[in-house]
């Protein structure tokens, strides 16, 4: 049974903040990469891969895929950072048996119709929804970018929209 | 034939890279075929990529990307664009590696000098009080 040390939304998945600062400051010597779209994307997927620092090994995995390897073994052994492209398909994963207790929003990238509600963190109304979702099954939902931001409870955040 | 001048696309986390092409004028003098594109917070991955894309199918096959680090999301998007385009991509923007960019590309594609500047590179990094105490 492996031992999640960070479980992050972030549309970038890997990249800078994750690769300077979640690595280092949760001490995973793993990362997962939950996608559906990236797990059916084998050039992308190794640039993920490479992206990741050395000493760090990377699986990818589809939502289905991944929920089944947690079933099985709760991904085997090591301190994992899970790494989730958006709000869908972590509510996935939940529904589906990942029964993670705490969830950190890093990054959902932007576009029309968002809401900026802390740093670059912006939300729609699919992503209220999810939220409100993952809030009444007991998922400890937090924002937070990089380690030096405080982290903003997700009741704070419903505030602001 | 001569083969067009290869161009230089920096790939900087919040526009740096524009601030490096703009200062080494003071040692290079005029910089042409040059250009900066910024990564900023708020682009998605796909945004970002659709404007680099862009960026490059205006540049001449041969071209070179340097992107400001490996691993961040200008190298990823970089090295996505190199499966469909004919081109470089180096990751470690500095200022010693644009300088001798600049200068290869007399010599050529500097997508077909890509492993020189990765020594250029490593070279450009110097302990220089160690230097300095072992001389």
């Amino acid at each position: 049974m492996a031992k999640i040390v960070l479980c992050r939304i972030d549309s970038r998945l890997i990249h800078g903040q994750v690769v300077t600062k979640w690595v280092g400051q949760s001490q995973a010597n793993r990362i997962a990469v939950v996608s559906d779209e990236l797990d059916a994307d084998p050039f992308m997927k190794n640039i993920f891969m490479m992206a990741a620092p050395p000493n760090i090994k990377v699986d990818c995995f589809g939502v289905a895929g991944f929920c089944q390897q947690w079933r099985e073994d709760q991904l085997g052994a090591g301190n994992v950072l899970v790494l989730f492209p958006n709000l869908a398909s972590v509510r996935q994963a939940v529904i589906d048996g990942f029964d993670i207790a705490q969830i950190q929003v890093g990054g959902l990238g932007g576009g029309p119709g968002r809401k900026v509600v802390f740093q670059n963190i912006t939300l729609d109304d699919a992503d209220e929804t999810v939220l409100r979702d993952l809030q009444e099954r007991g998922v400890d939902v937090y924002f937070q970018t990089i380690p030096e931001d405080k982290p903003q409870k997700l009741a704070d955040i419903l505030k602001r929209l | 034939m001569t083969q067009p001048v290869s161009e230089i696309l920096t790939l900087t986390h919040g526009g740096w890279g524009a601030n490096l092409i703009d200062c080494l004028k003071m040692v290079a003098g005029e910089i042409h075929g040059v250009s900066d594109l910024a990564l900023m917070p708020v682009d998605t991955m796909g945004e970002f990529y659709e404007k680099v894309k862009a960026r490059v199918e205006a540049m001449p096959a041969g071209s070179l990307i340097i992107a400001d680090f490996t691993g961040g999301s200008t190298s990823n998007v970089a090295a996505r664009l190199s499966a469909d385009f004919d081109i470089g991509v180096i990751t470690g923007l500095n200022a010693t590696l644009m300088l001798a960019a600049l200068d290869m590309r007399d010599e050529g594609r500097l997508a077909d000098q890509v492993d020189d500047l990765v020594d250029v590179g490593r070279n450009s990094f110097k302990n220089i009080v160690k230097s300095l105490q072992q001389r």
